[in-house]
């Protein structure tokens, strides 16, 4: 059982046998997500129709925090046991955390001119996701341009790890920069101080976007362990002549 | 602790011959002062409120620009191999490498700093509050550097890469650096200004305690 994450081959046919499941789950989660937050959820008092960027806006901004700490969890178990799966599904999980940043940011600057007024804040939240997206960007250029495979790889995990500090900042810089972003209203474990029928498109939408994410990431994954494949019959090719 | 004396003495004088990047980066800094009020305008009042981003933002840049030559020549002439196998280890040479890189481009542009400060029309009796945060700040930019120093050594656009994966580290100090002598300039001698200069100093801090270590495993994975 323990071996399924770290053979390439097992991780491989698990995903070819799961990857058509986390489509499915995806698509019908997010037909049934935009129905309920288009139809099903009410308005806001004070925002109207607006809050509905909610339902796009908050996924994603979880997303990309949780994608960035699957990135960095990888890269050190890549760094310390040096599997292969763990390079894999690090490298693999970059640009769709990259996407899922910029989706954030978009979406909440729309959101944010009819209600603050302006595209943009230099406020706690907005410019340390702003950092989180450089960092995803730096990751991603800095593990593609090694010519060394395998150098490029412990490199690249070691900048990720290095990035892992901009995650606490992000979470806790609402409550200590009190400015402009809301304070947290669905994670506190007392109550969350959101209704209830805001609060289930809200994670019918958040679970939509993980298998799509997971989704993405298996097909990713496929396609790293087949450059890797190439890689190694190119070795082979040169070898022999 | 003689041979890191040596070692020292030995850096100090690489990198304040000719052909270091001290003078490169004095010459940086001072065009970036000179240019950004004359593309801003004459206006003085707007620029002496923004003149502790402007400085803060020059000295990150020039830092930026300064730190490919850390390790990349020992690293190539194979000095760095000398020292791997010799009995210093590396946490020191990479402290020794860090605090050399501060004296020599940091302090130039420190000393320069009152004279430079005259064309952005900054308030002479707040000079020492600066010079002193500056003092203050600038280890931690020479202690992360040398993280992005030694992730690129074995490349070949390290000069164009080091920018991009270390800024997003500097942004903390660039933050607590100008807000500190913004919160002075505006606000006055006040607590928010003692907590900024304590956050900056903690940052620093932190950088010369944590830094040389992971600095030392990434030079080693260099020679796997």
């Amino acid at each position: 059982m323990k071996n399924i994450f770290i053979i390439p081959g097992q991780l491989n046919k698990i995903s070819i046998f799961l990857s058509p499941w986390f489509a499915f789950f995806s698509f019908i989660l997010l037909l049934f997500g935009l129905w309920l937050s288009f139809f099903n959820s009410p308005i806001d008092y004070q925002q109207g129709n607006a809050v509905r960027i909610l339902y796009i806006h908050a996924p994603s901004a979880w997303l990309s925090m949780l994608i960035y700490s699957f990135l960095a969890i990888n890269s050190f178990f890549g760094l310390v046991y040096g599997h292969v799966t763990a390079f894999c599904l690090a490298r693999a999980s970059a640009p769709i955390g990259l996407t899922f940043t910029s989706i954030c940011l978009v979406t909440g600057s729309i959101w944010g001119k009819p209600m603050w007024g302006t595209w943009w804040v230099w406020d706690a939240r907005l410019t340390s996701v702003l950092v989180l997206f450089f960092f995803y960007i730096g990751y991603i250029v800095f593990s593609k341009s090694f010519t060394d495979f395998i150098k490029g790889e412990k490199f690249s995990s070691i900048l990720s790890i290095i990035g892992i500090v901009n995650l606490p900042i992000i979470k806790f810089s609402v409550d200590y920069w009190n400015t402009l972003h809301q304070p947290a209203s669905i994670s506190k474990l007392s109550s969350p101080s959101i209704h209830i029928d805001m609060l289930v498109p809200l994670i019918v939408m958040f679970l939509s976007f993980l298998f799509l994410f997971l989704y993405i990431l298996i097909l990713r994954f496929q396609a790293e362990l087949n450059i890797r494949k190439i890689n190694i019959n190119n070795m082979k090719f040169y070898k022999e002549s | 602790m003689k041979n890191l004396k040596l070692l020292f003495y030995k850096e100090i004088k690489g990198s304040f011959n000719l052909k270091g990047s001290y003078i490169l980066s004095l010459a940086f800094f001072s065009i970036s002062i000179i240019l950004l009020p004359i593309g801003v305008g004459p206006n003085k009042g707007f620029i002496s409120s923004i003149a502790p981003g402007l400085i803060w933002v020059s000295i990150i840049l020039t830092s930026l620009l300064s730190l490919n030559n850390i390790f990349y020549e020992d690293f190539n002439d194979g000095t760095l191999d000398l020292y791997k196998i010799s009995h210093l280890s590396i946490v020191e040479i990479c402290f020794i490498k860090a605090f050399v890189h501060w004296i020599s481009n940091f302090l130039p542009l420190i000393i320069v700093t009152p004279i430079l400060s005259i064309f952005l029309d900054f308030p002479p009796n707040l000079l020492v509050y600066l010079v002193f945060s500056l003092i203050l700040g600038t280890p931690s930019l020479s202690f992360i550097g040398i993280l992005g120093s030694s992730l690129t050594l074995s490349l070949k656009q390290h000069n164009l890469l080091i920018p991009l994966i270390i800024f997003p580290l500097f942004i903390p100090i660039l933050i607590f650096g100008s807000g500190a002598i913004s919160s002075l300039m505006y606000i006055g001698f006040e607590d928010l200004f003692l907590r900024q200069v304590s956050i900056l100093t903690g940052l620093s801090g932190l950088s010369i305690a944590l830094c040389p270590f992971a600095c030392s495993y990434i030079l080693n994975v260099n020679y796997d």
